[in-house]
């Protein structure tokens, strides 16, 4: 029985195994995270416009925070959502938090505690309102643009907002200084046209990577101030805040995934090429 | 009845579909009036479906069961699972701390969390599997792509800050052309299907196709 | 005589030191009382002879005020706002501070709604109703024109519809505060309709017309030219292959509800397919995430079945709902391709990250993979795993493709024309722009 003819290793590597290759991710994930590198963030104007607007605002602004986002998009969103929560805090603004999707909510109860734990003097109702969830999308957002109240009568922890004493200087989005949302979808746009382009109310993001892009035209229309972009907005934060956390430890790992992709990629079109030469070759000399 | 299930649907998209383009146009209170009425009642409508959801759900998993098709084992887990968390759920609560919450923190977040990651995995196989430059288009796309890759990641900006700025150009101007070109059709598409829902050219919706 | 003359001479020459020193002194003001004590002294006396030093006031501060000043109804609104217009005072600067003060009566109360530094709260667009007209930039920074839209009596009490309400202006610099002498009163009215969106309105019924009046013409000549859609024509070839290999066709219509067009033109698409099918004789499974597209993706597959003239073959059980959660409905339908191994999947409607997870699975298990999405960051997932994509407005077209039924095909025509107006109108207006013209710019933006 004749043997199958002998593949070269250009050849070889195009047909490489995927398991090969998730085995590969997998090595490029975890040992940057055992063995750190410790390769320099440097900051994006996109995210430095968001942190420079929160910082900017004279201490207890209001601030409108939209968490939109479930456990799916948490390790990219809740770093950096616990990020500005904590630059809140530490500003003594206010904030009220809406959440759009139903699975977020004790996502940001648990961002919210955490958060506690570093400023124990930040109080619910008077600092902060999480207002929870409501169904409806577009429709909560027309509402809070009215009224916290008549949209949200109790909080997530099921306190009455019409007597809490943030409410009396800040009860709809119209009377924001400034809101920043955290979005995995298409929420943030709902956001932007029957939110704060009515109230009148600036705008920054932070989204995952996969739909910053969608978000980069709002950015340069000058309906969104600032974007925070995935994990490495995340670190980039997290950097200006000078408190790395979660994002700025994933950051190696990133970069090693990605360089890792690049040479499989480059190599996986070189090899293609030389393959294809050869092919041209071998049949030019069978002619 | 014919006339409830055939003409019936078709005038009221019209009405329906007339009023909200019209009310866009009417900044009164009875125009804003109006809006907040049909948007309580969508939010309604949208409680009794998640019901509907809920049972129809049900109905799949017990007929399954009942059927002892291969693999109706996930089907009894699928159950007890949604029983159970139903059960705690009204009796303690959602919140953080309690049972539900529980659940929700350490089996939920990280189950889900665990699909998202698996992102990472699928995207490196299809990437080297398909991004071949086969024509000189798909080879420009292709070394947009690696730089943006390698550019918006420390270890671009490690390289060389140009990496980062030229990744960051790419994004902000080719890329931003062509999503906002296929914005811009999809609009028109969008506002051409609403134009033919509202003069009941299109009945999709109605389910009977034609 | 010359006595007399130098006598007057010496008189008047004394006379004029004397006025000089006069003029050199500073204006003495009277010293303002402190704590009353000096007024308790005065009182009773028939002359008061001031003993007191010259005290020397810093001079008065010239607090710039506007010459005019306009208090109107708020254009466009409910009937809950007025609006406070006023050109920029001459010599103002950005360390002048404006105040707004609103009261129900002439006299007052009055209650401050805004405060603002003279550097902010412009008109964005002065007074041209239509600024097309313009056909250059003349000073159109718009930095001339205060406008304060005042909608509320503080304290988040909104201003009533027919009631008159009455407003002061005041200006503040380095402590000296000044005041508009006229004390202004508008009353807010609700207003019909919406000035600003009048070039919206024009452009949305030229755009409707279009499209009605490709449909009347498609009626009278139905062959109408549609360029080629590979992945709709792959359809065909996609549910024969399936049935070949005697394998399901999988068939989703996205991650998102009814609402969403993207998800009505999936529904249009697998009404296609299902007659399709039924024709075939092969088996169709559509897995859903919405309760009520599940219903309406129900009735269609019954309706597609009942067209092929195979009511008896329709399986109700095939269409079915998994869950509205994102990754456990990408993990459930995963788990289907990996068990059944469906020869043809279908992804038509609107995705988000888990499109990549479905294609990529699918790919894994050997299937024709057609995909059809609006979600512009998820084309290239799709683009990369699938075997045909349709991108953004292709599956709209689908519709009109897969039928040929003029009227849909009309609609297409007229969709297409208004994109070449679009088209036009961005290339001229680049160009007009690069040299300042922004007129084709203004058409677009809501209007003063």
């Amino acid at each position: 029985m004749e043997s199958p003819p002998k593949l070269t290793f250009p050849e070889l590597f195009l047909q490489l195994d995927r398991r090969i290759i998730y085995s590969l991710v997998a090595l490029a994930v975890a040992i940057p995270l055992i063995w750190p590198i410790g390769l320099p963030i440097r900051i994006t104007p996109e995210v430095q416009s968001v942190f420079d607007k929160i910082e900017n605002l004279p201490e207890g602004s209001n601030i409108m925070m939209s968490a939109d986002f479930d456990p799916a998009s948490q390790p990219e969103l809740y770093p950096m959502m616990k990020s500005v929560l904590r630059h809140i805090a530490r500003k003594k603004h206010k904030v009220a938090i809406t959440v759009l999707w139903p699975n977020g909510p004790n996502l940001v109860a648990q961002c919210i505690e955490e958060i506690k734990l570093e400023f124990p003097d930040w109080k619910n109702t008077e600092d902060y309102v999480f207002l929870g969830y409501q169904v409806g999308g577009t429709i909560v957002i027309i509402g809070v643009g009215n009224s916290f109240v008549d949209t949200f009568p109790k909080d997530f922890y099921g306190s009455t907002t019409s007597t809490m004493p943030i409410i009396k200087d800040f009860s709809r989005l119209g009377q924001a200084d400034y809101m920043i949302m955290f979005e995995a979808g298409n929420s943030g746009d709902w956001w932007i046209v029957y939110g704060t382009e009515v109230h009148n109310v600036e705008v920054g993001g932070g989204v995952t990577a996969v739909v910053a892009p969608q978000y980069y035209p709002y950015l340069q229309a000058k309906q969104l101030n600032g974007i925070i972009g995935g994990l490495k907005g995340a670190a980039e934060y997290e950097m200006l805040m000078e408190h790395p956390d979660m994002a700025v430890s994933a950051m190696d790992s990133q970069s090693m995934v990605h360089a890792l992709l690049f040479v499989a990629i480059v190599l996986a079109n070189l090899f293609a090429f030389i393959v294809a030469m050869q092919k041209r070759n071998t049949a030019r000399r069978e002619k | 009845m014919q006339f409830f299930r055939k003409q019936f649907p078709i005038l009221l998209a019209f009405v329906m579909g007339m009023m909200m383009f019209i009310r866009e146009f009417i900044p009164a209170k009875i125009a804003i009036n109006l809006y907040e009425g049909f948007t309580n009642w969508a939010i309604v409508i949208v409680g009794f479906s998640a019901l509907f959801a809920i049972l129809s759900l049900l109905h799949h998993h017990v007929n399954k069961i009942r059927r002892k098709v291969p693999g109706h084992g996930y089907s009894i887990v699928t159950i007890v699972a949604f029983v159970q968390m139903l059960i705690l759920g009204l009796i303690f609560s959602v919140r953080p701390g309690t049972p539900v919450g529980w659940e929700y923190w350490w089996l939920f977040v990280p189950m889900q969390a665990t699909m998202f990651a698996t992102l990472a995995f699928f995207i490196a196989s299809a990437a080297f599997r398909a991004f071949r430059a086969r024509t000189w288009e798909a080879l420009a796309l292709l070394v947009a792509g690696l730089f943006v890759m390698i550019g918006r990641v420390p270890i671009g900006e490690f390289i060389s800050p140009y990496l980062s700025d030229f990744a960051g150009w790419i994004m902000n101007n080719p890329n931003m052309a062509g999503l906002r070109g296929v914005a811009l059709g999809v609009a028109l598409a969008q506002i051409a299907i609403s134009v033919r829902i509202i003069f009941g050219i299109e009945r999709t919706y109605m389910g009977g196709g034609d | 005589m010359k006595n007399n003359l130098s006598q007057a001479a010496i008189f008047l020459l004394l006379l004029f030191t004397l006025s000089l020193a006069g003029f050199a002194q500073e204006p003495v003001e009277p010293s303002a009382p402190g704590d009353g004590s000096e007024i308790e002294a005065l009182q009773g006396a028939d002359i008061v002879i001031g003993l007191e030093p010259a005290v020397s006031e810093p001079p008065a501060v010239n607090v710039p005020l506007p010459e005019s000043a306009t208090l109107d109804d708020l254009a466009n609104d409910n009937g809950t706002g007025v609006v406070l217009q006023f050109p920029a005072s001459p010599g103002e600067t950005a360390e002048l501070t404006y105040t707004v003060l609103i009261g129900e009566s002439a006299g007052g109360p009055w209650t401050p709604v805004a405060e603002f530094t003279a550097d902010t709260t412009w008109k964005e667009d002065e007074g041209h109703f239509f600024p097309a007209f313009y056909w250059f930039e003349k000073g159109r920074d718009g930095k001339t024109i205060h406008a304060v839209p005042i909608r509320n009596l503080g304290e988040n009490v909104p201003l009533e519809t027919g009631k008159q309400y009455f407003v002061k202006l005041q200006s503040a610099l380095g402590g000296t505060t000044a005041e508009y002498p006229e004390v202004l009163s508008a009353t807010p009215r609700e207003n019909w309709f919406d000035t600003s969106k009048t070039n919206m309105l024009i452009l949305a019924v030229l755009f409707g017309a279009t499209v009605l009046y490709f449909i009347a013409r498609a009626r009278r000549d139905p062959n109408l030219f549609i360029r080629k859609i590979n992945g709709l024509d792959a359809v065909d070839e996609a549910i024969g292959r399936a049935t070949e290999m005697g394998k399901p066709i999988l068939y989703l219509n996205g991650m998102s509800t009814l609402a969403d067009l993207s998800t009505l033109a999936a529904l249009n698409i697998l009404g296609r397919v299902a007659r399709r099918v039924a024709n075939y004789e092969s088996t169709l499974v559509v897995p859903c995430r919405d309760p009520i597209v599940l219903t309406v993706a129900q009735e269609i597959v019954k309706a597609g079945y009942a067209d092929a003239g195979r009511p008896d073959a329709y399986n109700e059980d095939n269409i079915f709902f998994l869950t509205e959660d994102q990754f456990s409905y990408a993990a459930a339908v995963c788990g289907i391709m990996m068990r059944d191994k469906p020869a043809a999947n279908f992804f038509m409607g609107y995705y988000y990250a888990e499109s990549l997870i479905l294609a990529e699975t699918g790919a894994n298990t050997g299937a024709i993979q057609i995909a059809g999405t609006d979600a512009a960051t998820q084309i290239a997932f799709f683009v990369t795993t699938c075997d045909y994509t349709l991108i953004g407005e292709e599956l709209y077209a689908a519709s009109a493709y897969l039928s040929r039924e003029p009227l849909v095909l009309g609609s297409l025509k007229g969709q297409d024309m208004a994109k070449l107006f679009m088209m036009i109108v961005i290339v001229i207006g680049t160009l007009l722009v690069t040299f300042g013209m922004h007129f084709i710019k203004d058409l677009f933006k809501a209007l003063g």
